[in-house]
């Protein structure tokens, strides 16, 4: 089991800054084997830190994408129904052979009990997700991407999953995890999630890094970018996040984007020609562009 | 040390952080695995295993420095409680000091509320102004300023002839000559005597009766639900299992929420009283009830539910009075309609999280912002996480509009407007919306 150093310092390696504090609760949750629950605005990595945990273990990510309307059908499992036809349409030609030797009723019944009941099996059953994730031979990371897009009812489902690592199929009975995946659930904080699925995780809030950490962050993964222009970029990336403006305020992975753009059109500094070329890597809405650029000009 | 996590958990209880004993069994259990050595570690360990919230951290962060003081930056003695550690072998026990006057005490620490107040603060609309490229009235100069609004799906004028500004003259009614009240005829925007009071109050959750919520558009194309295989076995086995008669799973319709934003500012408060009504019929209607949210809002939104929850009807406290238990909320700052609809959005335990796609939203409001600026973005946003927009606006169609009032921006994202001067009109909107929900 790697200590929460060891865990920061592979994320380093694959050019992600892990803080003290994201690394300890990966290394809690899998000690004391309970799902971590991510919380925070869109675009911190919190769908990153899975992606490197399960790299990090040697261990295979699943992941499901959270939306409304999502069911256990989707998420769990579903019956082959068109495999189920087939069955059923063979069981006809061959239940003749089968019953053959019967001579009243009651024999014919024996026979027939005779038979295992295969046709709500696990040949028949598609394994979403959650189930493949428990079911899976080799360790696995899954990753329930969103969770607050999905409906209250679908958190229920999770529940058992989280507490006991199990699912409880009703033709089937209970399927446990032959190896305990470890579940990380990321959340937007678009709707208040319940508390009966809070008290079975680990909960972290991860919010925008500090100056100094998303320099660090633009230094390391955008290496053309000068430590003058990276500060640069951060600094009018933060100003436009603590303006609270913007309708969407950009993430990390917007920032890397539009310092790669700047050093792709070999920008020396932001000048208003510059953001006209590059700023569409940084704000995705058309209202917030125009004012940013209305701003720009006028200071200009 | 177990001792001593018992009493950080019963702080953090009483700073309104809701701790269960699995919780605190997880926690010891965290500082067990990662140890006291490292103060950093033993912070993470305790904050990622007792804390389920944004506030609930926020209130760990003072509390955990306070109540561990003493330990900062000395190695192996992290977990060392201020005042000294009554669990350690041979310490003498006594309780932890009471805090100075310059200090805040156990009692001080902010609330799960005040860190959202803490958070309200940090996303004042205000601060907007910096960005903000104003045209010379004062008001941002937005794309759609200039253009045309689209209409709303259906706004709903009154039905009497003529759009006068002037209050239409009445009539007297047979009943009303009788003495009798006709509450659909009472006239909602002036304030309202205790008889009209009564009859309106009576009136008014009957509106409400219609509101079901109905199939959405993904079940709507699929309205006999879901296949149900066994079922579908069963019923077929007659003909070997080839499926003749097919069997759904109907699914159960869900009830309704609603999410109630109430203008409470002086230039709404002859209506004030009807407005309360309605954000009470709601609350006790059997169709929305407990999942209802009700949000005063001037410059600022409030949650009101349970302020309104407490109010008991006709002949009680009058709105103002209502509103000296609110200290957030000032009736008489100028209203904000776009400051209050983007806190709503943005505030994290603002009106926007009760909005999602069974949500029905209603605004009882003027929408006369003062010529600030309508942000009618933030409203659109608010209104597309619903399933219906309905705008109760208390002031005659006529003067819709006119002067300061920003309706025009938040007419396209609704789906019923409608002049709520007297119940027969808001019967017809609440009906509009019944029907398409």
């Amino acid at each position: 089991m790697i200590d929460p150093q060891a865990i920061a310092a592979r994320f380093e390696q694959s050019g992600f800054i892990c803080s003290p504090e994201v690394a300890t609760s990966l290394y809690l949750s899998d000690q004391l084997g309970k799902p971590l629950l991510l919380e925070g605005p869109p675009g911190v990595g919190k769908t990153e830190i899975a992606r490197l945990w399960a790299a990090g273990n040697d261990a295979d990510l699943i992941r499901l994408q959270c939306y409304e309307g999502l069911d256990e059908a989707r998420a769990i499992y579903e019956w082959s129904y068109g495999k189920q036809m087939l069955y059923a349409q063979l069981l006809r030609e061959k239940v003749g052979d089968v019953l053959s030797g019967a001579g009243d009723l009651k024999s014919a019944m024996g026979a027939l009990r005779g038979q295992a009941d295969e046709f709500f099996s696990r040949d028949f059953l598609l394994a979403r997700p959650l189930l493949a994730a428990i079911t899976s031979e080799r360790p696995v990371v899954l990753l329930v991407d969103e969770v607050d897009r999905s409906d209250e009812e679908f958190e229920a489902f999770l529940l058992e999953l989280l507490s006991d690592y199990q699912v409880s199929i009703p033709e089937l009975g209970t399927i446990k995890a032959r190896h305990r995946p470890r579940v990380v659930l990321t959340s937007n904080d678009t709707r208040e999630l319940s508390d009966a699925l809070r008290r079975r995780c680990l909960y972290l809030y991860i919010d925008f890094p500090s100056f100094d950490d998303e320099v660090r962050i633009v230094r390391s993964r955008v290496p053309g970018v000068s430590e003058e222009m990276a500060s640069r970029i951060v600094k009018f990336v933060q100003r436009l996040r603590s303006a609270g403006e913007a309708r969407r305020s950009p993430g990390i992975a917007e920032t890397l984007d539009w310092a790669r753009a700047l050093a792709a059109v070999g920008a020396a500094g932001l000048t208003t020609e510059s953001l006209r070329q590059t700023l569409g890597a940084l704000i995705k809405n058309h209202e917030d562009l125009d004012r940013v650029l209305k701003d720009r000009s006028h200071r200009s | 040390m177990i001792e001593a996590l018992q009493r950080f958990v019963a702080t953090l209880r009483q700073a309104g952080v809701r701790v269960s004993p699995a919780e605190m069994i997880d926690a010891a259990r965290a500082v067990q695995s990662m140890g006291v050595e490292r103060r950093d570690a033993f912070r993470a360990a305790l904050k990622t295993t007792l804390c389920k919230t944004r506030d609930a951290s926020a209130v760990f962060d003072r509390a955990f420095d306070r109540f561990f003081r003493d330990a900062a930056g000395t190695p192996g003695a992290a977990a060392r409680p201020a005042g000294g550690d009554p669990a350690t072998p041979g310490g003498r026990r006594r309780r932890p000091r009471p805090p100075e006057d310059d200090e805040p005490g156990p009692g001080s620490l902010p609330t799960t509320g005040e860190a959202r107040g803490e958070e309200r603060g940090r996303r004042r609309p205000a601060r907007l102004r910096v960005l903000t490229p104003r045209a010379p009235h004062g008001r941002a100069a937005s794309p759609a300023a200039g253009q045309v609004p689209q209409p709303p799906r259906r706004v709903i004028p009154p039905r009497r002839a003529g759009t006068s500004s002037r209050p239409r003259p009445k009539a007297p009614a047979p009943a009303a000559r009788a003495g009798i009240i006709d509450p659909r005829r009472v006239d909602l925007s002036v304030p309202l005597s205790t008889a009209q009071e009564r009859a309106v109050a009576k009136e008014v959750p009957r509106l409400l009766r219609e509101i079901r919520l109905r199939a959405g558009r993904r079940l709507g194309r699929a309205p006999s639900g879901r296949l149900w295989t066994a079922r579908v076995l069963r019923g077929n086995l007659g003909t070997g299992g080839a499926p003749f008669v097919l069997t759904f799973r109907r699914r159960r319709p869900r009830r309704p929420r609603a999410l109630v934003l109430v203008d409470v500012s002086w230039s709404v408060m002859s209506a004030s009283t009807f407005f309360l009504h309605m954000a009470r019929a709601f609350l006790d209607a059997r169709a929305t009830g407990p999942r209802t949210s009700i949000h005063f809002f001037v410059d600022r939104c409030v949650e009101a539910t349970s302020l309104v929850a407490r109010w008991k009807g006709p002949g009680e406290v009058p709105l103002a009075r209502l509103l000296e238990g609110m200290p957030d909320l000032d009736p008489k700052a100028a209203s904000d309609y776009g400051r209050a609809f983007y806190q709503a959005l943005r505030s994290r335990r603002g009106a926007g999280r009760a909005a999602g796609r069974d949500t029905i939203l209603v605004v009882l409001g003027d929408a006369r912002s003062n010529h600030r600026d309508p942000q009618a973005w933030a409203f659109e946003e608010l209104a597309s996480r619903c399933r219906r927009v309905l705008w109760l606006n208390p002031e005659p169609f006529a003067r819709w509009n006119t002067g300061d009032s920003d309706l025009s921006e938040y007419l396209p994202f609704c789906d019923v407007v409608c002049e709520a001067s007297d119940l027969e009109g808001i019967a017809r909107g609440v009906s509009e919306i019944a029907r398409s929900c």
